[in-house]
């Protein structure tokens, strides 16, 4: 089976008193629909883009992404 | 949906429309035996106004609906998409020009001919450029929508 990112972002969200989507992406500069698309797994953002995604949340990058 | 995935929606239902129209009219003109260069030159300009017309209206529309995000430049997902795009848009172009440059050089292994198209050359060389430019457009506007819907 091959490997594929994955991420925590929603649940991430919930922690962090059930962050909107709209939110997090104004605070890390895309589209809500990218945020949208990336919580699905039907986009993998750039190095840029998780790094601040990561950063929102005060997380290790690993943390919040993986590939497995 | 997005304001940018709305807005190639709508590009691409322009275009289809309007082009449909285009050739469905130079058509009717070729079975009318009424095509001419005059003919093909009013029915382009009407096209192209049409085309400008359209699409500003429609965009107005589109931000008049979605104004919270029409000031908003693309971000990075909607400039891979269009990389993505781009690159099958200019498979199809570059197959066009050379195309065309090969109609130019050997017409004879072309069989427009028994079309009986009543247009000069130069006209005739000038539609395989739009019909490819077409299909350009068409394949650059259906894969970023391919993308939108499906992702990567």
């Amino acid at each position: 089976m091959s490997k594929q990112i994955r991420n925590n972002i929603r649940r991430l969200r919930f922690d962090y008193d059930e962050m909107t989507q709209q939110n997090l992406a104004d605070l890390v500069g895309v589209s809500r629909q990218t945020i949208v698309a990336i919580e699905k797994g039907k986009y993998s953002p750039s190095l840029e883009v998780a790094f601040k995604i990561a950063s929102v949340f005060n997380k290790p990058f690993e943390e919040v992404f993986q590939y497995n | 949906m997005s304001y940018q995935e709305r807005s190639v929606w709508f590009s691409l239902g322009i275009i289809i429309y309007i082009w449909f129209t285009y050739f469905s009219e130079a058509y009717g003109m070729h079975v009318a035996g009424e095509l001419t260069v005059d003919s093909v030159n009013d029915l382009l300009v009407y096209v192209v106004l049409l085309t400008i017309g359209i699409e500003i209206g429609l965009q107005i529309l589109i931000a008049a609906i979605d104004n919270r995000d029409a000031d908003k430049s693309l971000d990075e997902r909607d400039e891979r998409f269009e990389n993505y795009s781009y690159k099958y848009a200019y498979y199809i172009l570059f197959f066009g020009i050379a195309l065309s440059g090969i109609y130019t050089l050997f017409p004879q292994i072309f069989l427009f001919e028994r079309l009986d198209i009543t247009l000069p050359k130069e006209y005739q060389i000038f539609h395989i450029i739009i019909i490819f430019t077409l299909l350009a457009e068409i394949t650059r506007l259906s894969t970023q929508i391919y993308y939108y819907r499906v992702g990567e």
